[in-house]
């Protein structure tokens, strides 16, 4: 697709992460060699041992194989030994490039941050710039509304003019309905069988008879 | 633990090692035997034969070498012209199942008589590119990525002792991740110009 593929770098930790593997696989054959060849050896002494049973302790080549037996396994003690310090080196490096790294991303966070933090400062300009503006702007919209003369007198008079109007639309009746104020309470008269409205009526009846005309 | 051989019944079977005129049988004869040869390879864990049909099965406790012939039945005393040994090695060259110790395309050549060197050659029971998928998964798994790695570590380490790869020879190694550095995703590191580890992200 036409893109160059971007190569992989090789760091010096790399090459020195390398050379202690190296030393630890070389440590690791020669452990598996000297392993078979104990085993062996082993195997031969036990051989010996058997087709000697009366002279086997005085037999010399038997002596000198246990000797070298016991040799390689000190040899081996001390391979594990350095297998372990080379183990433990290759560790902490390994832990060491992750806290390098933590500390590059507490870095860069770091900074991250402050950039962030001065934008804030600007905010509160911006702020207090807006305020202004809306204060500003609220006088003169005042300002605008006070500006006309005499507009308080209009209200009086648009007023007047309103109740002229609804006089004329809604004209006021001529008859004069008799109020409820005054009365008493709603009664039912159980023995003439008429509600209390009904005796009101009644009575309302008089007093308009009465009144003169 | 010891390893053994998985013969089918028709290894006993006596024609199955004289090479058949009649050219589908023939075709069905080579399969069988490239079955035969991959399946014990893939067991055994042997990862080279030579060019006569050679393998050598170590024994991993005692470390012991047995060397036998796969195109000879003692038992039956039958064994495979070299002219059809190599019409074996032809098709499972043609199938990739087959390597050259360098990577570089195997001459086979037609002509009977021409066993010269003692030639060996790879045994791929699983292509090269699966090869290359499995060891990359076992980098994922292992989360071995973005760390140097050695090959020793990786066919030769007990940890790895139970893995597809364990005991594979580096050469070969070398070729299945060579596949991987193409692809973009690893580079090897030299030590003394030859190459002994690789870094894979």
């Amino acid at each position: 697709m036409g893109q160059k593929n971007s190569k992989i770098q090789i760091t010096e930790t790399d090459k020195a992460v390398l050379q202690l593997k190296r030393s630890k696989d070389e440590i690791h054959r020669f452990t598996k060699r000297t392993d078979i060849l104990i085993a062996s050896e082993k195997e031969q002494i036990k051989r010996l041992i058997k087709n000697n049973p009366t002279t086997y302790k005085q037999n010399t080549k038997i002596r000198l194989l246990l000797k070298r037996v016991h040799y390689q396994e000190h040899l081996l003690q001390q391979a594990s030994d350095q297998l372990i310090n080379l183990e433990n080196m290759l560790v902490n490096i390994e832990f060491k490039l992750i806290e390098s790294q933590f500390l590059t991303g507490l870095k860069k966070g770091n900074d991250i941050l402050t950039k962030l933090n001065k934008e804030f400062t600007n905010i509160d300009e911006v702020i207090s710039d807006a305020q202004e503006q809306m204060a500003y702007q609220n006088e003169i919209n005042d300002a605008l509304a006070n500006s006309v003369v005499g507009v308080n007198n209009f209200e009086d008079e648009i007023d007047k003019e309103l109740d002229n109007l609804g006089h004329e639309i809604n004209p006021p009746s001529k008859l004069d309905m008799p109020t409820t104020e005054g009365l008493p309470a709603f009664e039912y008269d159980k023995e003439a069988n008429i509600t209390k409205p009904d005796i009101v009526a009644e009575k309302q009846k008089e007093e308009r008879i009465q009144l003169p005309s | 633990m010891t390893v053994h051989l998985e013969l089918p019944a028709i290894y006993q079977f006596p024609p199955l090692f004289t090479r058949q005129p009649n050219k589908s049988i023939r075709n069905k004869q080579i399969e069988t035997w490239i079955n035969i040869i991959l399946t014990n390879c893939e067991q055994c864990k042997i990862w080279t034969i030579t060019k006569q049909g050679d393998m050598k099965i170590i024994d991993p406790d005692t470390q012991q070498v047995t060397t036998f012939n796969i195109f000879h039945n003692t038992e039956i005393d039958r064994s495979c012209s070299p002219i059809f040994i190599n019409e074996i090695w032809q098709m499972m060259q043609k199938q990739g199942q087959l390597l050259n110790r360098d990577g570089k395309d195997l001459k086979i050549s037609t002509d009977s008589d021409e066993l010269q060197t003692d030639e060996e050659f790879y045994i791929l029971w699983k292509s090269l590119e699966l090869w290359a998928n499995e060891i990359l998964d076992w980098f994922e798994r292992t989360t071995q990525l973005n760390k140097v790695v050695t090959f020793y570590e990786i066919v030769s380490s007990e940890d790895n002792f139970n893995e597809s790869f364990y005991s594979m020879p580096e050469p070969l190694l070398y070729q299945i991740l060579k596949i991987l550095v193409k692809r973009g995703r690893a580079t090897m590191l030299k030590e003394n110009s030859k190459y002994v580890a690789i870094k894979v992200i």
